[in-house]
């Protein structure tokens, strides 16, 4: 890899990449839900968050190729990141048996996930030009957003912002008491 | 002789929010109410704002519902407090990325916005770990991300790297690295045009969320005050009390002259008024032939 990304990348002042066996190995448990949300807990959660999480990772890395205009965005190692857990989560979502009421829900999902792939594309391919045009790449990540958004189900946590634990908003339920 | 003419703005509130939140340790210690506001600056031909506020049509029933967030109203409604429109907003700085300060830009029209980069850098990172690290990306949303996308697609988003001075005339921006968030940032005002001024401000976004994280008890070590941060930070307390040193020093030490917008008690120590909407105008200072908003 180029030292430029790295050196970008080095101001993030990483701490554990991504692959870290220090954070790869699974250890979450489901939200107690209702038996009838269970199944789509189990089945939608994961790939939910993982596409929102693409999202945003893929809308980071477009915001610092456009507003930077820099070449060496497309140098950084987080562009391989995604785009290794973008097949990931493709390669559960092509595997997935949808819960019965949630076929609209997968149907979303895959599209979504079409949609940050062909994202990555055009982000990787504007590479190839002397200055970023992100337009592409924007509409297709804009398009999964809405698509992700589509399939939110609060009550299981499946929410494009977590609320929990967040800065100056959260009077939690308690405080209403 | 002063340049700039400083308001703080409510645009909504809790009015029971865990003190714990705000000051690091207070647990058990009730609840304070928290004003969500947002910093005007106008002078110098310029209006410029610290951060925008959230995007209620997507936010607004869930924080309503769930967290009891109260009385929001939109920034024209906000901005008409003191005589001002949102298209009449030239710049806007983002104090962080968090979608109560970085979630309604499209209400800025005219706007040039300014962000620390690391605090997109970082977010990339972080929205890249395993679901049991989502303590680290809590409360940016993937959609303000892309609405900044589009921003910077028409030149009007800037990702400055560290310090910036004179971004506007007289104002500089500092970055608190790893701190409440990735790359917070505050905003320095010298109202007075100086290097080394004497009339200067700090706009603290949320590396200060109350008085008592500059004017602590400080009893415990045998002194009248101390820093004590704010109790939500992604970074370390380390460096929200070394930003708040920074802060201080920027302004000679003088307290008062750190802003911290979502402290309700502002009130006490500028005048203020409540709008016809039920909202605070908090006047911090004016400039030479601006009239007073609150009188």
């Amino acid at each position: 890899m180029p030292s430029s990304g790295r050196d970008m990348l080095d101001r993030a002042a990483l701490v554990h990449r991504w692959d870290c066996p220090a954070v790869a190995e699974p250890a979450l448990s489901e939200p107690d839900v209702a038996e009838i949300d269970a199944a789509a807990a189990a089945t939608l959660r994961r790939p939910y968050d993982a596409l929102r999480r693409l999202i945003g990772q893929a809308a980071g890395l477009l915001v610092l190729a456009q507003a930077s205009q820099r070449r060496e965005i497309m140098d950084l190692p987080a562009i391989a990141v995604a785009r290794e857990q973008w097949r990931e989560v493709s390669g559960t979502l092509a595997e997935l048996s949808a819960p019965r009421g949630c076929e609209r829900q997968v149907e979303n999902l895959i599209r979504a996930a079409r949609l940050i792939g062909a994202c990555l594309d055009a982000l990787e391919a504007s590479a190839d030009h002397e200055t970023a045009d992100v337009s592409l790449a924007l509409e297709r990540v804009a398009a999964a957003y809405r698509l992700v958004q589509l399939c939110s189900i609060d009550k299981l946590g499946m929410t494009m912002v977590d609320f929990r634990q967040s800065c100056c908003n959260c009077g939690p339920l308690t405080a209403r008491a | 002789m002063a340049d700039y003419s400083i308001w703080v703005l409510e645009y909504s509130y809790v009015t029971k929010y865990h003190k714990s939140g705000v000051l690091y340790g207070a647990h058990n210690q009730g609840y304070v109410k928290l004003p969500y506001c947002y910093a005007l600056i106008k002078g110098k031909n310029h209006v410029a704002m610290v951060d925008v506020g959230y995007n209620n049509k997507e936010y607004g029933k869930a924080l309503g519902d769930k967290f009891g967030v109260e009385n929001w109203h939109a920034p024209k409604e906000v901005l008409a407090g003191v005589g001002l429109t949102p298209a009449d907003v030239d710049t806007v700085f983002i104090s962080h990325a968090h979608f109560d300060h970085f979630g309604n830009v499209e209400d800025f029209p005219k706007a040039t916005f300014y962000i620390q980069e690391r605090e997109i850098t970082k977010w990339v990172w972080a929205m890249s770990l395993p679901d049991r690290l989502r303590w680290m990306m809590v409360a940016v949303d993937p959609g303000d991300i892309i609405r900044g996308v589009d921003l910077a697609r028409q030149k009007r988003l800037v990702c400055i790297d560290g310090t910036r001075e004179n971004i506007l005339p007289n104002i500089d921006l500092h970055v608190a690295y790893d701190s409440h968030t990735y790359g917070s940032m505050w905003v320095h005002v010298r109202n007075d045009g100086k290097p080394q001024s004497s009339d200067a401000w700090a706009l603290a976004g949320d590396l200060v969320y109350v008085f008592e994280n500059i004017e602590g008890p400080g009893a415990v070590v045998d002194v009248d005050q101390m820093y004590v941060p704010v109790g939500l930070a992604v970074g370390s307390q380390e460096n929200l009390v070394l930003a708040t040193e920074a802060m201080m020093k920027s302004v000679g030490y003088e307290a008062r002259r750190v802003i911290p917008v979502h402290e309700e008690r502002l009130k006490d120590r500028f005048p203020s008024r409540i709008t016809a909407d039920g909202l605070r105008i908090s006047e911090i200072c004016l400039a030479d032939g601006e009239k007073s908003r609150v009188r």
